[in-house]
């Protein structure tokens, strides 16, 4: 590990700094790249060879792509059609908005969802004297779980399936079981301790004909915007082919990353938007952010640090691969509730490349473990996830506050209860395999 | 219903008024009724009295939406030879009722309308603030039937308004500008007419209008520029001013270090005796005909 004490002190700065959010993510890393690209601890060049391009063109294709369905206008239709299915009964508001919020999130980035699933969500529930927070709280969960379930869904799923080389399809077969119990489990638990907030309203004229004022005054404020079926069309084609691409992904040999640019860039093309402002929607701090990363932890990597955590931490634990999916699992859950999933799935993922290096465990189970743990474990704390944060804030200019201490009265328990369903599967999962 | 529902319900109704208006207000108020009565559980007890709270609540909103208000009391008159049918028969009656006081009043509106749009003439240049659809179809009417050509001057002051206006007017190809609602002393000379539409016209000669029409009227009135009042007589109150229920409401404001109450009214109090012409379903309204309906 020679030469190894400054990377790693910028590494704990640059990790301190996330957390407490002291300056810009994307400034975080930089400054810290920048710190070690000026005292020579790495050569710009060795530097650019640790970003993972992959990872990047999958996420800017994606917000390019998300940046222009917003502007068709899909989401807003689709979250107003969801309010009127509920026609204001509090458990369907709660079950369809989630149903919408997980799929959604499976194949969109969750900080895309709750931005357009959040203020609709307030407005109905505060429209109808229902107390926001729980709603606020459980879409962000929800946000969570279900972008566990495909490879494009939440950021340590891209990661890992970048960096590894796992499929769309690798994920989204491996991960929908635990996911789809892991939401029933949630909801199921949200009914269980609110049941008296899920009373059904249709003997009450008063609430019938609120809620009916409302659905009209939402379909008047969400969907003031005139809805060119054509540019739609076109987006949902383009977003369908994309998905379509990373399903065949064995067949095309299109890494996700080079379809979603690919879709991205047609659609830029087809739809005739202003380019310009559409590459402002994108979220470059975040691009940047994951530039700095990769180069931070590339740097650890090659002077040994990561090995060294791997045999004298992770390795420790012995060769009992249940014990090791679980070690993993359970880590990677708390870990990434107090501290950003993203730097602490870069991290783990060459820890958990060596540890398979000394025991292979077979279907990939170990990645698994990481993509669960890194994504469920965003929800034990609201920092632990974008979507808390930015569900949260929205809710806050609405004017409902929820704390730190609120949010995780309803979330600890929930987080627990789905690792433990991620536990259960991935012990089966591997009992079968071995 | 408890107060925190009341509250959220009269802030709908002032949230529809300040987007759509009063008068798609009062449509749009009527399908919730029939809507909410479809989806309603209850026994055949229950049902009248949950329909007549509603109806109490409904006449307590602020303000006091009058023409839903009329149209309510004639409903809650005509339901109650069907109190002792059975519960869906009832239901269907009342949602028959309310179908029917909808097309009654968009009549009159239609009415007003037609009016309306021969007090347009060739060469006027109108002024237009927080237009209703009722004004909104004035206007389009008057371009679409008669060959005359005019100029309005939008008063730009709640912006959702004013784009569908704008919108409205560009689609039918009617020559318009749009000014900030404190420059309109700019276009007074150029100007000669202002469209209003109100909530309510009260039985002490005084009309319920949008926040701001107050100061446009007295503006426009001291100006010499001919101000018409646009309203069925469904909006005409049998109470006065006062009874109005005009919210008013206390907000904290903050600015830089300086920390302070303002209190907000979320409509105007109009000297009825400024407006010119008041244009109902009948036609241009005189002041003996004002005062049968009035004092």
């Amino acid at each position: 590990m020679e030469g190894a004490l400054l990377p790693i002190v910028v590494f704990i700065i640059v990790y301190i700094a996330l957390t407490f959010e002291l300056v810009n993510k994307a400034v975080a890393a930089l400054l810290g790249v920048m710190v070690l690209l000026a005292l020579h601890v790495v050569s710009e060049h060795e530097a650019a060879s640790f970003i993972d391009f992959e990872t990047i063109m999958l996420l800017l294709g994606m917000m390019s792509i998300v940046a222009i369905l917003r502007k068709s206008g899909f989401f807003s239709l689709l979250s107003v059609k969801i309010a009127e299915l509920t026609q204001g009964n509090p458990l369907k508001i709660l079950i369809l908005f989630s149903i919408v919020t997980a799929v959604l999130s499976a194949f969109l980035d969750n900080v895309t969802t709750v931005l357009i699933i959040i203020p609709i969500i307030i407005e109905l529930t505060a429209g109808m004297g229902l107390d926001p927070k729980l709603y606020v709280i459980s879409q962000a969960i929800i946000s969570n779980v279900g972008g566990t379930a495909t490879l494009i869904g939440d950021p340590p799923n891209i990661i890992i399936g970048s960096k590894v080389g796992l499929t769309f399809n690798q994920f989204i077969i491996n991960l929908i079981i635990p996911v789809a119990i892991s939401f029933v489990a949630t909801l199921f638990y949200l009914w269980l301790t609110n049941r008296d907030k899920f009373k059904p309203i249709n003997n009450d004229l008063g609430k019938l004909f609120s809620v009916q004022l409302l659905l009209e005054k939402i379909r008047n404020e969400f969907l003031n915007i005139k809805i060119d079926k054509l540019f739609l069309g076109k987006s949902l084609a383009c977003l369908g082919i994309a998905i379509l691409l990373f399903v065949t992904q064995t067949i095309t040999h299109l890494s996700p990353g080079v379809v979603a640019v690919l879709m991205a860039m047609v659609l830029f093309v087809i739809t005739g938007v202003d380019v310009e402002h559409m590459l402002e929607e994108i979220e470059w701090s975040t691009l940047l952010f994951f530039t700095g990363l990769f180069i931070l932890v590339g740097v650890l990597e090659e002077k040994g640090v990561i090995e060294w955590i791997a045999h004298n931490v992770f390795m420790r634990i012995g060769d009992n691969p249940y014990l090791m999916v679980l070690t993993v699992l359970w880590v990677s859950g708390i870990v990434s509730g107090f501290l950003d999933n993203i730097p602490f799935t870069i991290t783990m993922i060459p820890i958990v490349r060596l540890m398979l290096e000394q025991t292979p465990i077979p279907n990939n189970i170990l990645w698994w473990a990481l993509a669960l743990g890194a994504c469920f474990g965003g929800n034990f704390t609201y920092i632990g996830a974008s979507a808390n944060i930015v569900s949260i804030g929205m809710a806050k200019q609405s004017g409902v506050n929820i704390s730190f201490l609120e949010f995780m009265k309803t979330s600890v328990l929930i987080t627990i209860i789905t690792l433990i369903v991620a536990s259960i599967f991935l012990m089966m999962y591997l009992w079968w395999s071995l | 219903m408890n107060q925190t529902d009341r509250e959220n319900l009269y802030k709908l109704f002032r949230d529809h008024g300040d987007v759509l208006g009063f008068v798609r207000t009062t449509v749009v108020a009527l399908k919730s009724f029939m809507e909410s009565i479809r989806l309603l559980k209850c026994t055949t007890s229950e049902i009248m009295p949950l329909i007549f709270d509603l109806i109490q609540v409904i006449r307590c909103s602020e303000p006091k939406i009058i023409p839903l208000i009329h149209l309510i009391e004639q409903f809650e008159t005509e339901i109650q030879t069907s109190a002792d049918q059975d519960i869906d028969t009832i239901k269907a009656q009342a949602i028959q009722i309310l179908q029917q006081k909808i097309d009654m009043y968009q009549s009159n509106v239609q009415r007003v309308t037609e009016h309306g749009a021969q007090c347009l003439k060739d060469g006027d240049t109108v002024v237009v603030h927080m237009a209703s659809s009722v004004v909104t179809n004035i206007l389009l009417k008057a371009m679409e039937t008669r060959d005359i050509s005019f100029k309005v001057i939008i008063l730009q002051q709640n912006l959702v308004r004013a784009k569908q206006l704008i919108n409205a007017l560009s689609k039918a190809d009617i020559e318009h500008v749009i000014v900030p609602v404190y420059n309109l002393s700019h276009y007074l000379e150029g100007s000669n007419k202002l469209l209003i539409g109100a909530v309510t016209v009260t039985e002490d000669r005084k009309i319920v209008a949008p926040v701001g029409t107050a100061s446009i009227v007295s503006l426009c009135h001291a100006n010499n520029v001919d101000v018409y009042l646009f309203a069925n007589t469904l909006h005409f109150s049998h109470h006065g001013s006062t009874t109005q229920q005009i919210h008013c409401e206390l907000q904290n404001m903050n600015f830089e270090d300086c920390a302070y109450s303002m209190v907000t009214y979320s409509h105007d109090l109009v000297n009825l005796d400024m407006i010119d012409h008041v244009i109902t379903e009948d036609g241009e309204m005189g002041k003996i005909s004002q005062s049968r309906y009035l004092l």
